[in-house]
């Protein structure tokens, strides 16, 4: 928590003292999710073996687990708040997407030991290749409807296309495939993620 | 050497978002509104809350309940605030209530901790 506000507080002080332009902000988040969130989700999915995914009902209640939060988030933004398709896609994902690497390591090594790394590594296999991508493809949909007519099929279908072609999609899909089908670099158990 | 090469600019991730997180959030009134208000009801009570109930439905028991509980204790990735930082959509409100979670989550993540324990 200490560490959070720190670097948090660091970027508050750099835009009071005008040393970077809160405009910038945007310019920080292409380059986390275009380069640093892609490479630290597959580090994340790389750790997957394929022993990892055999508890069936375990690997079930953290997909659903994880994914009821942000379908009910989701209907609340779009139905009760009146919010935009991508609008209430970005909201379900805040409702749904624990910090999993960076503030989840620490608690559930603390609370539950070794074995709670587990969770992080099942955990970030379900926001890596289904929560952000749903949430990509939602967006685009939200933003091509905005612009461009043609038909639902047709939208959806450029909205896919164009949400597999983002790195943060498509390079932690490949890393699960690779990783489970054993391919494993050098065990690093403590590849930070979000 | 690839794993490593991955590692050095993965690891960069959270300290920049952080650091973004800190730039959007300078200028911004703190506020809590129905948007963050649900946010972070749900992320740090809703979620645990969901996982703990399919955990004792699936008869999961022991640590795998306790992980469960409290990864879904954990607060909210700032990695959705730079999504939607870079869309430009719902930026305001992402960044808000990610740290509202954070925050928020020195009480729930204690609290889960202790519910944990209580587990069988």
């Amino acid at each position: 928590m200490l560490p959070v506000a720190f670097v948090v507080g660091l970027g508050l002080l750099a835009a009071h003292f005008g040393i970077i332009a809160k405009t910038s902000a945007p310019m920080f988040a292409d380059f986390v999710v275009r380069f640093a969130l892609p490479l630290a989700l597959l580090g994340g999915v790389l750790n997957i073996s394929p022993a990892a995914i055999e508890n069936g009902p375990y690997v079930l209640a953290m997909i659903v687990g994880l994914m009821i939060p942000y379908a009910v988030a989701f209907g609340v933004g779009k139905a009760i708040f009146r919010h935009s398709l991508g609008e209430s896609a970005l909201q379900a994902l805040v409702c749904a997407f624990p910090s999993m690497a960076y503030s989840g390591l620490p608690v559930l090594e603390a609370a539950v030991g070794p074995p709670g790394v587990l969770a992080v590594v099942v955990g970030n296999l379900v926001t890596s290749v289904i929560m952000i991508p749903l949430t990509l493809v939602l967006v685009q949909v939200g933003l091509g409807g905005a612009t461009v007519g043609g038909g639902t099929g047709a939208l959806v279908g450029r909205s896919l296309i164009d949400a597999v072609k983002q790195p943060v999609v498509w390079l932690p899909i490949i890393g699960t495939v690779l990783a489970l089908c054993g391919v494993h670099p050098r065990k690093c158990s403590r590849c930070p993620s979000t | 050497m690839l794993a490593l090469s991955f590692d050095l600019i993965g690891k960069s991730a959270a300290g920049v978002a952080l650091f973004a997180l800190g730039l959007i959030l300078y200028g911004q009134r703190l506020r809590m509104d129905r948007d963050i208000a649900l946010n972070v009801s749900m992320k740090n009570i809703g979620q645990p809350a969901v996982l703990l109930g399919l955990a004792l439905l699936l008869g999961i028991h022991d640590a795998p309940a306790r992980e469960l509980f409290l990864t879904g204790a954990i607060p909210t990735a700032t990695a959705a605030s730079m999504l939607a930082l870079r869309y430009r959509t719902y930026a305001d409100e992402a960044a808000a209530s990610t740290l509202v979670s954070t925050v928020g989550s020195v009480v729930t993540i204690t609290l889960a901790i202790i519910l944990a324990e209580g587990l069988a």
